[in-house]
């Protein structure tokens, strides 16, 4: 759906493009006479509204054809009407956008407390680097964190940058190796690391305070480490 | 007014106004960058100059949305809001830039087309049962970018004239709906990664500003539109005193439905349009300058004996019949004939046409 559309746009844009530069060459100084003689500045500064307006002036420089003096567009405004419309944005943006400020802030990932686990109360989560190409050049501070209550156990990552991965996904395995597959069945799936900025997800009380490994993978490539678990997502 | 189009009528104020525009606007783009490295140093250039270019669009979209309800309220703003297209332009050109940014830096390095991937990628993430949470924010920066895009490519005064004065009035109203989805795209977006307070705080203090001061600019227009003297029997309106009018100066009244701007030209009293041809500007809160009524927002003029403009312009503000009877000021509520010659009325007595 999202290709076709775009593929209009384009293809709109395209038209756009040629009838702009017909307008300008022809059609233009017949619609409105101010154009003629005009500098090719002034022809730049107008091209893309032509390229996004061209079916009116089509339109327009048609009807010039068509007729002798063409007809100057109604210039009068209602003042009284736009000032309406004017009070009627304002007051819908004075309701709907605190109430939309107040949902954001709500939905925000709560917020944990700034207090970190001690080392023997968990081990701080390792980022295992599986792949090093995959994870040069680039860096995720980890915190592992509870919430003001204690309990809630959150791993809070932040990502500077876009992670270089297909579909890389947050996952928690026992401390064993990655390659055996007896074992990295039992790795939990934290959630999707699409965004930069702060990610925050709650996690099981087990995997913050069990000895684990915190494992950042493309989604591909975890599965194609846990055979297991592919044959039961498909 | 020009009679064959200039891409930009420089003058004076608008080169004065245009550098400081630049000068301002790179003083507080380098200052948020050089703090951004500061505070995050392990802060890529990419993302330094997204967030820069994000925060500088933002902030120049607040100051433009306040330029109008300001110069509504306190005529010492008017000056600021002369040449605010040029501001309107550069703002778009900051969200492109940003947008630009983005799209390469987040959807640029996959195996899938860049802007297919813009629109698809975070909708994956996103399911209805959580509410808001995830919400894909990038369809409101889309929506405002488009929104800004129209504005932009539309400012020069051929649009104006070729799209009708109403329609690009109101399309260029849309700038409120591009402020209300460029909100929704920070709140949705940046802000949910945000930890401090400040962030909503700052917002929310933009807001109140923006929409106090445009609430109040409404409100005065309301309560101006609501004082209207009855008509009387022969179609003129009692508006006000002779001697309210100020020498080379206009009141400004209601006639029936219309706004009037009753004017005082060595000595002798005229009544034209309030509204500008140009802009629909209140051309009766500027001045007579060079013995032509000059609109205070782009100082069009116009004749205020026929409400022609001095050639070779040729736009033509209606005129109202007008006449001072025992010190006060009745102006009837059917315009004149276009471009007809009034001799004006003495402010002691008599009749404008």
């Amino acid at each position: 759906m999202i290709e076709i559309t775009l593929v209009i746009v384009g293809l709109y844009a395209v038209v756009g493009v040629i009838t702009a530069i017909a307008l300008l060459a022809r059609g233009l100084a017949k619609i409105d006479h101010g154009v003629a003689g005009t500098s090719i500045w002034f022809k730049l500064v107008i091209a893309p509204g032509l390229i996004a307006f061209w079916p009116l002036f089509l339109l327009k420089w048609k009807q010039a054809g068509e007729q002798e003096n063409f007809p100057e567009p109604e210039k009068h405004i209602t003042i009284k009407a736009l000032r309406v419309r004017h009070g009627v944005q304002i007051q819908l943006l004075a309701v709907l956008l605190p109430i939309l400020l107040g949902l954001s802030i709500w939905a925000r990932p709560t917020v944990p407390i700034n207090e970190q686990f001690s080392d023997s109360l968990a081990a701080l989560p390792i980022i295992l680097k599986h792949d090093p190409d995959y994870f040069s050049g680039f860096e995720v501070q980890t915190t592992l964190r509870a919430d003001r209550y204690g309990w809630n156990h959150q791993i809070e990552l932040e990502i500077g940058e876009v992670l270089p991965l297909e579909q890389p996904v947050l996952y928690w395995m026992p401390k064993v190796s990655v390659t055996d597959e007896t074992k990295t069945v039992a790795s939990q799936f934290i959630g999707f690391l699409k965004r930069p900025g702060t990610n925050r997800f709650a996690i099981p009380d087990q995997l913050a305070t069990g000895q684990g490994k915190w494992v950042i993978l493309s989604h591909q490539d975890f599965m194609a480490l846990n055979p297991a678990l592919k044959e039961k997502s498909a | 007014m020009s009679v064959s189009y200039k891409p930009i009528l420089w003058d004076k104020q608008k080169i004065a106004y245009d550098l400081t525009l630049v000068g301002i606007l790179a003083a507080c783009m380098i200052s948020f960058a050089g703090v951004t490295v500061l505070m995050n140093p392990a802060s890529t250039a990419e993302t330094v100059l997204i967030r820069t270019t994000a925060v500088a669009a933002f902030a120049l979209l607040h100051v433009i949305l306040c330029i109008g309800p300001l110069a509504r309220l306190n005529k010492l703003f008017l000056p600021i809001h002369y040449n605010r297209r040029h501001l309107g332009v550069v703002m778009f050109l900051l969200a492109l830039a940003h947008s630009v940014l983005v799209t390469i830096q987040f959807h640029a390095v996959g195996n899938e087309n860049p802007l297919v991937s813009l629109f698809t990628s975070y909708w994956r993430d996103y399911n209805p049962a959580n509410g808001i949470q995830n919400f894909p924010f990038e369809l409101f920066g889309i929506v405002a970018l488009v929104i800004l895009f129209f504005m932009a490519v539309t400012s020069h005064d051929f649009w104006l004239k070729n799209l009708s004065a109403g329609f690009w009035k109101t399309m260029h109203l849309f700038v409120h709906v591009a402020y209300g989805s460029i909100l929704a795209h920070v709140f949705l977006g940046a802000m949910q990664s945000e930890k401090s307070i400040v962030y909503p705080i700052i917002l929310g203090v933009g807001f109140v500003l923006i929409i106090g001061l445009h609430l109040a600019a409404w409100n005065k227009e309301r309560k101006f539109d609501a004082v209207v003297a009855p008509q009387m029997n022969d179609g003129f309106v009692d508006v006000c005193a002779a001697t309210d009018v100020e020498e080379s100066c206009a009141k400004v009244v209601n006639v029936g439905k219309a706004r009037v701007a009753v004017w005082r030209k060595n000595d002798l009293l005229f009544a034209t349009s309030n509204v500008c041809r140009h802009q629909g500007g209140p051309v009766g809160e500027g001045r007579i300058v060079d013995g032509c009524a000059t609109c205070p927002w782009h100082g069009w003029n116009y004749r205020v004996e026929d409400g022609m403009s001095p050639p070779p312009f040729q736009e033509v503000l209606p005129t109202y019949p007008l006449q001072v009877r025992n010190g006060r000021v009745f102006v009837h509520g059917t315009p004149l004939p276009p471009k007809t010659l009034s001799n004006g009325a003495p402010i002691q007595g008599g009749a404008s046409a």
